[in-house]
């Protein structure tokens, strides 16, 4: 009869006891993942925001890896040959943007940082990367500077590069190709009967634009030529056709025929798009970094993210523009906006998004250089581009 | 071994489970570095070799459990390694039956 009731007591015992380690360790363990890998991960968000030359000059060493090495096609698996070359294409411009950024940032590492963009303008002329515009127009971008054909895919984006160095350099032995280059566009943005420029034929992407008008902004700046004319009327475009009205984000693809939208408004064009704009019009780009905020932007357990569409628009999985889609919050969206939250002075937002960056991209410090590893050379050179943004734009 | 206290297991086991999640995120960094998992990421479909995909979904979710759930695991093993130290004791029975 004693024995039972020991029994029983122990067992009483025992059970009070896992019941505990088991409450105990649950609760801990969620404290721990609602408030520690926020921190963990934000810890150096303040040197990048405040633009810290040393942390940036590992992952320029990071990026200039890959440039060094040499990129192609092959080096990418989206599936489609297509992307493959958009992805080359992307990995030199975003690195090329990012050296000519921190070159006008930090004097002492102006000289060898200008060299690499440099480096980024020679493989971006090369034909293998070239040839995802020339592929899809039947005619090279650079050799058809005096046709009609737009190629807004490349010569947008390539002619913004083109102006940075020549802010950096005014003897840049490419002046007369940013000269040729921003005449057609011009020229082509005024034959246009929507505005804007077509990136491939019938494809019509109001952030590409962005891009384009970016780069005569630049080259304006530069040369001193006044283009006040086009950039007025492209920033009419811009908030009569390519601003949906109920978000004031920017709608992703537009008809080439009559500017009406093909596509939704969405995360991944409006937050490059802050960018791209930020070097032209500052309180334009401001308008739609506002609007991301507010209809995009939120916070799980601290870490930022941004979604690919608004509350009233039903998410997809994602495709090639917004990356994986989780939760609603797409992958390039919240990059992108890393660099829309640094060029307009957003802290709180920079430090919840470098979180996110930091979590999912991986950092992987080596021998002096920082590479994303998840993002590879497109995710280093992206983050190189958007943890620099916003030093040296007007 | 056989004479550890449960506190004292709790610890050694935590520290090699902790110690395994670093080393196994530690190799799978240095192995993904030069590989493009992102690519592999957005377009994941038949054209991705089944071993690369098994290995970039490994780094995937071994990052996710370093970041994410290591400083929850961490906290909660030294709570549990205090609670079995301090306060919640094993019955003789669970002594004899853990050295049996």
């Amino acid at each position: 009869m004693n024995a039972s009731i020991f029994r029983h007591a122990d067992w009483i015992r025992s059970l009070r006891r896992r019941f505990v380690r088991m409450l105990a360790a649950t609760a801990l363990f969620l404290a721990g993942i609602a408030f520690l890998p926020y921190g963990w991960c934000a810890r150096n968000a303040g040197a990048w925001y405040r633009g810290n030359s040393a942390l940036q000059e590992t992952l320029a060493r990071g990026v200039e890896s890959w440039v060094e090495k040499g990129l192609s096609r092959k080096d990418f698996h989206t599936g489609s040959s297509q992307f493959d070359g958009e992805w080359l294409f992307g990995s030199y411009l975003m690195a090329g943007l990012g050296f000519s950024q921190t070159a006008l940032a930090h004097p002492d590492v102006r000289e060898r940082h200008t060299r690499l963009a440099e480096l980024c303008i020679e493989r971006l002329l090369s034909p293998e990367v070239r040839a995802f515009d020339g592929d899809m127009w039947r005619s090279d971008p650079i050799d058809s500077l005096e046709s009609p054909d737009h190629h807004a895919a490349f010569l947008g984006y390539f002619n913004l590069l083109l102006g940075l160095h020549r802010q950096l350099d005014p003897q840049s032995r490419f002046a007369d190709l940013n000269d040729r280059i921003t005449s057609a566009l011009v020229r082509r943005l005024e034959a246009s009967p929507i505005g804007l420029l077509e990136s491939y034929p019938n494809e019509t992407y109001p952030v590409d634009n962005c891009a384009v008008i970016a780069s005569i902004a630049v080259h304006s700046r530069v040369t001193g030529t006044d283009r006040r004319k086009i950039l007025d009327h492209f920033y009419r475009t811009l908030r009569e056709k390519c601003i949906d009205a109920k978000s004031g984000l920017l709608i992703q693809a537009v008809y080439s025929r009559n500017g009406n939208p093909v596509d939704d408004p969405r995360g991944s064009g409006t937050a490059l798009g802050i960018y791209f704009l930020s070097f032209a019009d500052k309180e334009l780009s401001a308008e739609l970094y506002r609007s991301v905020r507010r209809e995009l932007f939120d916070t799980v357990f601290g870490f930022g993210g941004v979604k690919e569409y608004p509350a009233h628009l039903k998410p997809t999985v994602g495709d090639i523009d917004s990356g994986p889609v989780v939760l609603g919050y797409g992958l390039s969206p919240t990059g992108f906006l890393i660099g829309g939250a640094r060029i307009h002075g957003d802290w709180n937002a920079f430090k919840r998004l470098f979180a996110t960056a930091y979590a999912c991209g991986a950092p992987y410090q080596h021998n002096g250089k920082l590479n994303f590893v998840t993002g590879a050379s497109l995710g280093d050179a992206i983050l190189f581009a958007m943890l620099t943004a916003g030093g040296n734009h007007p | 071994m056989k004479n550890l206290a449960r506190w004292q297991w709790t610890l050694i086991v935590s520290v090699l489970e902790i110690a395994a999640l670093l080393l196994a995120h530690h190799l799978l960094m240095v192995k993904m570095a030069t590989r493009d998992i992102v690519s592999h990421i957005f377009a994941a479909g038949p054209h991705v070799p089944m071993p690369v995909m098994v290995t970039v979904i490994a780094f995937l979710v071994v990052r996710l459990l370093t970041v994410l759930a290591l400083p929850g695991m961490i906290l909660s093993r030294i709570g549990l390694v205090l609670l079995d130290r301090f306060w919640t004791q094993e019955t003789d029975a669970e002594k004899a039956a853990r050295r049996k």
